[in-house]
């Protein structure tokens, strides 16, 4: 273990910041607390507990281009017009411009198109156990676990991004990240993790991009005193993270409720925005869309979210769940059922953004207690389908 | 204000115990005593759950707007605030909410606190917010705690409230508080923005819309943004908007909504404490009724007999003689 | 008929694809501001050539939007036309549009854009000098404020 003083913070990040981008939670001047690019001076912002935002946005960007294309002039049209059709010479010229006009009516122009795939190194500093873990279930959906999809995209940026954690050591009342298999001090995902003791920080590390940042002049070998205050830190922590609701059997019970009418009360004040999925440290779902102006244009891949009223909706126009409790239960059920049953685990690291982020706090572990347990079986009420 | 509260939750259990509405729609405690949220009540026996107090933020008649209701023809009771009952107004003045299925209980309201204030007040968790009087008393978990007076505490439309009686109700929670013997509106805030240069006011704009992720909160906290799965800001053909996120798309897209509700947003402040990244969209709606007012002396939803300022027109507007 | 009378503006003196090449966009109703437009141009009126004109059935059928969208897009100046209240081919789509514009013509400043770069006028059929004045007035006043940049719109 070794130990980071609190003034050789800012150091640290210069040093970090050397070799590669560093995003931490800075708050704004709004006190607004989100992951932004630091830069010498910034201050860091490690008193709140969760950033407004999961930093999962730098490596599975909102919105992403990863194809650019557009139309080409060849050959002898190309001298004359450019690759939009307009003559490249002075107006003026009448008899040129006649034969550059003639040009671009034959002109031939072919398809380029240009992958993207830019992933500058970078290091996100200061995010949670909860956040690190987030993208290891979202490795699962890209990176080829079990010999499913590989994206090349995704894991381009994760390859070139390192994660150093910070212990929680307040958890909040919302926070949950024990009962779905996680910890204050989780370690999944993390290749650097720093828990505050007196005076500074103690510096674990779990792999070899977190070794890398070992190379820090300014980090000194932890005391025992240091070693055992930080693991007080942790236990204190976990201690603090109440059992939301019984895990055992959510699997089952999810399936067996599937037509439960209580699906429709919990979604009750649900607004149906994206707030919970675009906040949530790993929910995935995304959009392809193609982005043209005039023959040139980008192919983007864009955060999508379940909760959107046309997410299933067909080209046929039927919407398969044109009902907002049908997209409710779709959620919770992707994260304790669907993904569950392919990946072997959940997608949920019990960060708690999706409560306090909710216009109307839904709270996924009431959801969880009720639908997530065995149910009596009740006639189905009107289950307010669409005509 | 525990009047009101008493009130409520006897108007809700005599609506629902005679059968006059299939659910009721009111606030109560979240996950802990330091968050009120919407609660849908279905009989009697469950009215104590309901509660009135600084809190109560949510204008409820969200729920009553197109797809939202559930099932489809209930018969649903609400409460709704000032400000709320001119979201009604407006939608009534379109016709998109059924008058005959709707019970509306009016609460005169004092103002409520903006909860996001408090919080910023501590780095850690407040866990419990707390009303006497005029003292609003916070509380973190880890059991600091700190007063503050209700007056500081309140939305700047609050602030500047001159319907604080609603105006369309079937029955009233309370008598009605005191009314502003002048109803000219005040702008607040907006001005100190006005007086910014124009570049300054596009820095101050990138900023904010920076931040924006796109979750469509705003859009669908506002009970007048109806168009939900047929929104224009969803659509690739006409594409106002397209699917990238960046500050330029996040600001059309806020176009978008803003114009289109123009005319019939009060300014309730729904969209603003409804954004998870905190942009200040009260400003901009703010400064539209603003304007809206200056031309045209209108208020959006202030009367059922009025149609909203843009779907119809005066011959002698006195607008465009260039 | 107006008189072939040409102006003093020096049309054409930013050659297109220059830096401070500005871009104009007029959006105009078919039945009197584009007539009026080709009114002038059948007159050979000299006019800014930044101007770059939209034709749309009525001023009614514009949507603000347009106009916010114009300048997101890269247009230095919006000008919109349309027939006379009073005049309107389809009898009452002005008069919705009108009110329309006034709230854009005060919320552009909010957003950034200086007031020189829009304008909402009528200009009708038979007035083709008037386009002419109104064009000119109005990109020489865009042109003086340059390409506009902004980071939000």
């Amino acid at each position: 273990m070794k130990f980071l003083a609190q003034d050789q913070l800012q150091a640290f990040l210069g040093h970090l910041a050397g070799e590669s981008r560093v995003v931490a939670p800075v708050k704004g001047d709004d006190g607004v607390v989100l992951f932004r690019p630091w830069s010498p001076g910034t201050e860091v912002e490690l008193d709140v507990l969760l950033a407004k935002q999961s930093a999962k946005e730098f490596v599975f960007r909102q919105s992403e281009t990863y194809l650019r294309y557009g139309y080409a002039m060849e050959g002898e049209a190309a001298a004359v017009v450019d690759d939009s059709h307009e003559a490249k010479i002075a107006i003026d010229d009448p008899a040129e411009l006649r034969a550059a006009q003639d040009a671009a009516v034959t002109a031939h122009a072919t398809l380029v198109a240009e992958p993207v795939n830019d992933a500058p190194a970078q290091v996100i500093f200061g995010l949670r156990p909860c956040d690190a873990r987030g993208f290891v279930q979202m490795d699962n959906v890209f990176g080829g676990y079990g010999g499913f999809y590989f994206d090349p995209y995704y894991n381009a940026k994760r390859e070139a991004t390192t994660l150093i954690a910070v212990t929680c050591r307040d958890p909040r009342s919302t926070c949950f990240c024990t009962t779905v298999g996680g910890s204050p001090d989780g370690t999944d995902g993390v290749d650097a993790l720093l828990t505050q003791v007196e005076g500074g920080y103690t510096v674990e590390t779990f792999s070899e991009k977190g070794e890398a940042v070992l190379g820090f002049s300014g980090l000194a070998d932890a005391s025992t005193a240091q070693t055992l205050y930080a693991e007080t830190v942790k236990e204190q922590a976990v201690a603090r993270v109440d059992i939301a609701f019984e895990l055992e059997g959510v699997r089952e019970n999810l399936r067996a409720n599937i037509e439960d009418p209580g699906w429709h009360e919990l979604a009750m004040r649900c607004i149906s925005c994206g707030t919970c999925t675009y906040v949530c440290p790993n929910c995935y779902c995304f959009n392809i869309t193609d982005e043209m102006v005039e023959g040139q244009g980008e192919r983007i891949r864009t955060w999508d979210n379940c909760f959107n009223p046309i997410y299933t909706m067909e080209t046929s126009g039927h919407n398969p769940r044109e009902v907002k409790s049908n997209r409710f239960r779709n959620r919770f059920s992707h994260k304790f059922w669907y993904y569950p049953e392919k990946y072997d685990s959940l997608l949920c690291s019990g960060c708690g953004r999706c409560i306090t982020h909710c216009p109307t706090r839904i709270d996924i572990r009431e959801v969880l207690s009720v639908m997530g347990a065995p149910r009596a079986a009740a006639a189905p009420a009107a289950t307010g389908e669409e005509a | 204000m525990s009047d009101r509260q008493a009130k409520i939750r006897e108007l809700a259990a005599a609506a629902l115990s005679e059968g006059r509405v299939d659910y009721f729609i009111g606030w109560k405690q979240g996950f802990n005593p330091s968050e009120v949220i919407p609660a849908f009540v279905r009989s009697a026996d469950e009215v104590d759950e309901l509660v009135w107090n600084p809190l109560a933020h949510h204008n409820l008649t969200t729920f009553l707007k197109r797809k939202m209701p559930d099932p489809p023809n209930a018969r649903i009771g609400v409460c709704v605030k000032g400000c709320d009952s001119r979201t009604l107004v407006a939608l009534l003045q379109e016709e998109l909410v059924d008058k005959e299925r709707i019970y509306v209980v009016g609460v005169p309201c004092d103002g409520i606190v903006n909860r996001r204030r408090i919080e910023k007040e501590f780095p850690d968790e407040v866990v419990d917010i707390s009303f006497a009087g005029d003292t609003v008393t916070a509380v973190t978990r880890a059991g600091d705690s700190m007063e503050f007076a209700k007056g500081d505490l309140l939305f700047d439309h609050c602030n500047t409230c001159r319907y604080p009686n609603p105006f369309y109700a079937d029955d009233l929670a309370a008598d009605p508080v005191p009314e502003p013997e002048d109803r000219t509106p005040m702008w607040g805030s907006i001005e100190e923005f006005e007086a910014l240069s124009p570049a300054e006011k596009d820095a101050k704009l990138a900023e904010a819309f920076e931040t924006c992720i796109r979750c469509f909160a705003c859009i669908h906290a506002c009970p007048v943004c109806v168009c939900w799965d047929q929104c224009v800001n969803r659509s690739r053909r006409p594409a106002l908007v397209g699917q990238r996120v960046d500050t330029k798309e996040n600001l059309m897209f806020q176009m978008v909504h803003m114009f289109h509700v123009a005319g019939r947003c009060p300014s309730c402040g729904a969209c603003d404490r409804a954004c998870p990244v905190e942009i200040p969209l009260y400003l901009l709606h703010r400064k539209m009724n603003k304007e809206l007012y200056d031309m045209l002396g209108f208020e959006p939803g202030v009367s059922l007999e009025e149609k909203p300022a843009f779907q119809t027109f005066k011959l002698d507007d006195p607008f465009g003689e260039h | 008929m107006a008189q072939a009378t040409d102006t003093t503006q020096a049309a054409g003196t930013t050659p297109p694809g220059a830096e401070d090449d500005v871009k104009v966009v007029g959006i105009v109703c078919n039945w009197c501001s584009y007539a009026g437009a080709d009114g002038a141009g059948t007159a050979r009126l000299k006019q800014e050539f930044e101007m770059r004109l939209l034709r749309v059935p009525c001023t009614g059928r514009i949507d603000p939007l347009f106009a916010i969208k114009a300048f997101e897009k890269g247009a230095d100046g919006v000008l919109i036309s349309g027939c006379h209240p009073g005049d309107c081919h389809y009898s009452e789509g002005n008069y919705y549009a009108r009110r329309k514009f006034e709230l854009l013509d005060r919320m552009l400043p909010f957003l950034g854009v200086e007031p020189d770069r829009f304008k909402y006028t009528w200009v009708s059929a038979s007035e083709g000098a008037r386009w002419q004045k109104v064009v000119n007035e109005f990109v020489t006043k865009v042109k003086a404020l340059g390409p506009r940049e902004g980071r939000a719109l």
